[in-house]
Order: C-alpha cells, then structure tokens, then sequence
C-alpha cells in the first residue's frame, strides 16, 4: 500500500539539460592548450628542423663545390700537354683519393670532340657515364644519378695554348655522394636528437607552467564544487587580479541570492501575518458573539487553510545550486525538542537513528517545514513512540518517521496527499500539513511513500 | 489565575480578553513589546500569551528577556507566522507552546489550561495540599472532598496561595494580583477575604492553612 509522487517530466528535462552542457564541455582548458600548444610546437619544430636542415645541405653542397673547384684547379696546374696533344698530369701533385680505385674522387680531361684525353687512377674499375666538354671559360657544377648512386660533377673548359697550338680542354672532377650524405644524415641525427630533446624539455616546461598559471582556477572550481555540494557557503580563497573580479562577483551574487531569499521570506511572513490576524479577528467574533453559523466557520476554515497552503507553497525555496549542507540530525533534534515541549503530556519515547555526517543539501527553511509537519503529525497520533531513521546511499537520502498510532488506510493517504485535504477535523491543520511536505518534497524531485509501520501507525518514507 | 496577552491588533486583543474572563481568568492586556516585558517581568501572572510581531520589541525578544531573568513564567506564542522554522524559533527562545492565527478559541483555552497545569506540577487540573483541593478547570474548591462555596475573590486569593504553597506573599502582592487594574485598592479587603477564606475551608478552626506572618503578609502552609 503506497503512493509515488514523481514528476518524471521534470527529470527528464533535467538529464536532457545536463547531457547537452556536458557534451558542449568535453575538453577542459588545460587539455586545450596542451593540445594547441603541442600542435604549435610541433608544427614549429618541424619548420625548424626543415630550415635548419637546408641551410646546412646548401652550406655543405657549398662547401663540396668550393672544394671541387679546388681540387680542378689543381688538377689544372699539375697538367702539361705533350707533343701529341694529351695531357700528363703528375700523380704525386693530385689529390691521393684519385689514385685510388672507387676513391670515390675521379676526375677527366676531355677534348672537344668529348674524347677523354686523361682520366684519373680512380675510375680503373668504375662505370662513370662520360662527361662532356662544354665552352671555354664556363663552370658547371651539377649533380647526376648514375643507377643507385648519385653524383656531383664540376667541370671546367678550358683553352689550352701549347707550343704550337691552342687546344680546348674540359676539366672534369667527380665526386659521389657518399661522405656527404654520411654528413647529411649525421646532421640529421643530431638535429633531430636535440630537436626533440628540446621538445620534450618544453612540452614539460609548459605543462607546469600551465599547471601553475592555471592552479588558481582549479582551486575555484573545488570552491565552486563545495559551494554546490553546501560544504560553504561562499569563495574563500585569496585569488590573482584576474580571477578576483570574478571570484567577487560570484560572492555578491550568492550573497544576493541569500538576501532575497531572505527578504522575500519575510515578506510572505509579513503578509501571512497581514492576512491571517483579521482572519482571527473574525473567528473570535464569531466565537465572542456566539454566532454558530457552520457556514461562516467553514468558509472561515476554508480561507485560512488556503491562505496557508499557498503561503508555505510560495515560501518553499526548492532545490537549488547554491544552497548549504544542513546536517540532519541537528535538525531534526532542534524540532524534536520544540514537539517535546509542546507534546510534553504525552510522554512521547522517540528513537532517532540517524548518523552525524548525514546532510540535506538544501533550504534548512525547507527541511524544518518538512520534518515539522511529518514530526507534528506523528506525535499527534502516536500512542507512546515515534521513530525518525535516515540513510544515505549514493546519492539518495532516505528520511523515515513511523508511529504507533492508529494508522490510515489507502483512501486516506490518497486524500492527504491532496490539498488541503483533512483526515481528521478535529486535529487542526493536518492535511495541510501532509500536503505542504508533498509540496516541499516534489520542489526536490523526491518521493514520498506513505504506508503502515510494524507498530500498527503511520510510516512516512521520504527520499531526496 | 492571571494572565498576560500581549497583542498588538486591537480587535483580537479586546476579544481574548473578554472570553478569557468569561472563562474565569484576571486578564491583563499590553499591544506594545516594552510595555509588555515590563508587565510581564513586574506582575504576579501565572501565564502569557504573546504575539511576535510586536512594535518596539518583538515577542521573541521579550521571551529571551524573561528567561534571561530567570523568569519561568508559561508562555503560549500566538502568531500568524506558522513555519516551523520559525515556531522553532519561538520555541527555542523560551516558549512553551504555540498557536497559530487564526486559532478556535478552545484549542487556546486548552492549551493554555495545559501550560497551567504543567506549571502546576501536574498533568491533571488539581490542586492539592491535604485535605483541601482545587479543580482548576472547574474553578471549585473542596473540603474533605466535598465543594466549598467560594466567591470569585475568594477563589482567585486562595488558587494563588495554594500555588504559591510555603511562600510568604505580601499583602500588596495579593492586592495586585486580585485588583490589576485598581490603583486605589485598599489593602483592608485582603484582610476581609482571607478572614473570610478561613471560615470556609477551616470552619472549625483547627486547620490553621492560612498562618499571617506580622509585616510581612500570608503563607499557605498545609502539608500533605
């Protein structure tokens, strides 16, 4: 035998609402600049790495024409011609890599019909593709593939004046790429070792830089998390120039939020007590002049219970972001000691089972009314014992109070849990109240469940 | 018994005043919070009733004074302000019991007649110091368990006396609390009542409840 009230609609437009902020909100601002940061330093390592690696290939390639021609004109001044026209050069003044076979140095002197008049100690067992003269005067350095291999070449024509002629010469020194792409590829490896080493160093450089620069926001947001879970009830924390505009901000407005909860509670007090102080003047001359007109004393009834209802309604603050813990069983013992004082006659044992760290996050304006009324009515009915537990798994606070009154049955609980319902007449503003903690519990998204206690009474199961 | 409503709305002050001494109850009446601490800390009252939302001072504020002063005088809060917070509130302060506006007159009365009874010691409404005996509720006395015709002074004087069982009480002390309102009574007609008293419920004169403590006033002393 129980009754649900639940208001699934608001839930699901609350979990609608929620799903949709959280999937706006997937990547937090440090893994935002981390990722843009590592993207940016990626991005200009590469074109580092890229230029850098350039600018020595060019220096190198540089440096290997500077050397070649070097060596050419060497080559040009250890050369004679002979009688028949073919040069001789002395192999004790060359460079000694062209005595070498596959040396990788190589040189020719070519004529103008492109005939190798001389060709280097060098070349003996190596395939080089021929070179070809080219104009008296003019330098050429090129590179070439030869299969697998690759080659720089520089040349130079010359005209050469003998005893009795002048002849055209083309000097031609070739040089593989081997020792240069060895140094190409060590440069490389060192570039890219320190490149990296670099990156790293800065990555963790900048990722404690953020954690330091953004450890202030972090620590708003536990105050903000606090704030919200009612542990306190504004931002405490000492905060640099940019975030204290803000920090104060939210204090101003949580400050204001509470003053007008404030003021707006007092002004429903103000006009309940401007509302319902004729009204008693009214009931007492009604009583004063004996007038027993049912009529009157039931519209007078009806009045106040509306006036009440809609008073408490309006006062209930609900659920909110802001508000504080309030700890249960200081509440609920405060209550307890104001029920025992007006119940005092009745010797009521009450057993409280309700741990010391147990919460409500909510209004304490809220959690009285509920508590108030539920406890109200339980020592009105009780014979000897109320019973007050709460629980909390998760995040579900579970509130039950039972007595050892006579009880209700189904009909009735339907109708208390209507408004302004009464169950019992003669025990002033009993429905009310069940209908005003229905009030307050729905304002939470809670439930409430009201069946039979193992004492026989009324057992009022709650849960937040 | 004397009462204390400290109301600050006219209309409902005049009319609980006339049922409450319709009811048999002296009623003393204040509509401003200082005027009312100062009744309620200077009369001879056996309860208060009080409003909160007060001019000058509110209810709860005259609560606190009174219990600061170590005054245990019953005290019934009457507001229209009905959350429990704020019944809490009153009730913490020093309260004893609270009802809300607008009220039945009979719920007031009943609860009002339990504040009395508590502070009497006694959850019934009896009085009794051997083997005489009141009915609070009733307003009757008893000799041997059988009824005494007293006159409403009469009752009034020896309720209090009985309450204030032991206790040495002045004469001026009883004059204010039978006349509250007369500035001129004459101190004489507390020695007529009690003169009178003692015919009624002593008629043969060897109980001796009321013994006169010369200059100094009366004593109830009967023992169970």
């Amino acid at each position: 035998m129980s009754v649900n009230v639940r208001k699934s609609v608001k839930e699901f437009n609350r979990s609608l609402s929620k799903t949709s902020w959280r999937s706006k909100i997937k990547i937090s601002l440090n893994s935002r600049i981390i990722i843009s940061a590592t993207l940016v330093l990626l991005v200009f390592i590469t074109l580092t790495a890229a230029t850098l690696e350039r600018a020595f290939f060019e220096s190198t390639e540089t440096a290997l024409k500077d050397k070649m021609e070097s060596q050419l004109y060497l080559l040009m001044a250890e050369s004679e011609i002979d009688s028949e026209g073919l040069p001789i050069v002395s192999a004790s003044a060359m460079d000694s890599s062209l005595n070498m076979p596959e040396s990788g140095l190589y040189a020719f002197v070519i004529d103008d019909n492109n005939q190798i008049l001389w060709s280097s100690n060098s070349t003996l067992s190596v395939i080089l593709p021929e070179p070809g003269s080219i104009q008296t005067g003019k330098k050429i350095f090129s590179r070439f593939k030869k299969g697998t291999e690759t080659f720089y070449s520089f040349s130079h024509g010359v005209n050469w004046d003998t005893d009795n002629e002048s002849i055209n010469l083309t000097f031609t020194i070739i040089n593989d790429l081997k020792p240069f792409n060895k140094q190409i590829n060590r440069y490389r490896k060192t570039l890219l070792s320190w490149l990296v080493a670099m990156a790293v160093f800065l990555l963790i450089t900048q990722a404690f830089i953020l954690r330091w620069g953004l450890s202030p926001l972090r620590k708003v947001g536990k105050e903000l998390n606090k704030i919200e879970n009612g542990q306190q009830d504004c931002v405490e924390g000492v905060y640099p120039l940019e975030l204290k505009q803000l920090t104060d901000n939210i204090n101003n407005l949580l400050v204001q939020e509470r003053q007008q909860k404030t003021r707006y509670r007092n002004a429903l007090g103000d006009l309940a007590h401007s509302l319902k102080t004729p009204l008693a003047v009214i009931q007492n001359l009604v009583n004063d002049k004996n007038i027993s007109d049912p009529a009157l004393s039931e519209q007078l009834l009806q009045m106040n219970n509306i006036v009440e209802y809609q008073l408490q309604r309006a006062a209930t603050a609900g659920s909110s972001q802001t508000g504080l813990a309030i700890p249960l069983k200081d509440t609920v013992e405060k209550i307890l000691a104001s029920l025992e004082k007006i119940y005092r006659d009745k010797k009521i044992q009450c057993l409280i089972s309700i741990e010391e760290n147990l919460v409500f996050k909510g209004d304490e304006g809220d959690l009285m009314e509920l508590l108030g009324n539920v406890l109200d009515n339980a020592f009105k009915w009780a014979q000897q014992k109320v019973e007050i537990s709460a629980t909390q798994t998760e995040k579900l606070l579970e509130i039950i109070i039972k007595d050892d009154g006579p009880g209700m049955d189904e009909d009735q609980i339907e109708n208390l849990l209507q408004r302004g319902i009464r169950a019992d007449q003669t025990i002033s503003g009993h429905g009310i109240g069940l209908s005003i903690v229905t009030n307050i519990v729905d304002a939470y998204d809670g439930t409430i469940q009201i069946g039979r206690s193992y004492h026989g009474g009324v057992s009022i199961k709650i849960k937040f | 018994m004397r009462i204390l409503i400290i109301e600050d709305e006219a209309e409902l002050q005049s009319s609980l005043k006339s049922q409450l001494e319709t009811h048999g109850y002296i009623v003393d009446t204040s509509g401003d919070g200082k005027e009312g601490l100062y009744f309620a800390s200077e009369f001879p009252l056996d309860a208060a009733i009080i409003d909160i939302g007060l001019p000058n001072m509110s209810g709860i504020e005259i609560i606190q004074n009174l219990r600061q002063q170590g005054n245990s005088l019953p005290i019934l809060v009457l507001t229209a302000r009905s959350r429990w917070q704020e019944k809490v509130e009153g009730l913490e302060a020093g309260a004893d019991d609270y009802v809300v506006k607008p009220f039945q007159i009979e719920e007031l009365l009943a609860r009002l007649k339990s504040l009395l009874r508590r502070s009497n010691g006694s959850a019934k409404p009896e009085i009794r110091h051997g083997c005489i005996h009141l009915n609070t509720d009733s307003q009757e006395c008893f000799l041997h368990n059988k009824s005494v015709n007293l006159t409403a002074f009469e009752y009034r004087l020896l309720e209090h006396m009985m309450k204030n069982h032991n206790q040495v009480l002045s004469k001026s002390n009883l004059a204010d609390y039978l006349y509250p309102h007369d500035e001129d009574r004459d101190s004489n007609v507390i020695e007529v009542i009690i003169g009178r008293l003692r015919k009624k419920i002593d008629p043969g004169n060897s109980l001796n409840p009321i013994e006169t403590l010369r200059h100094r006033g009366y004593r109830f002393k009967l023992s169970n």
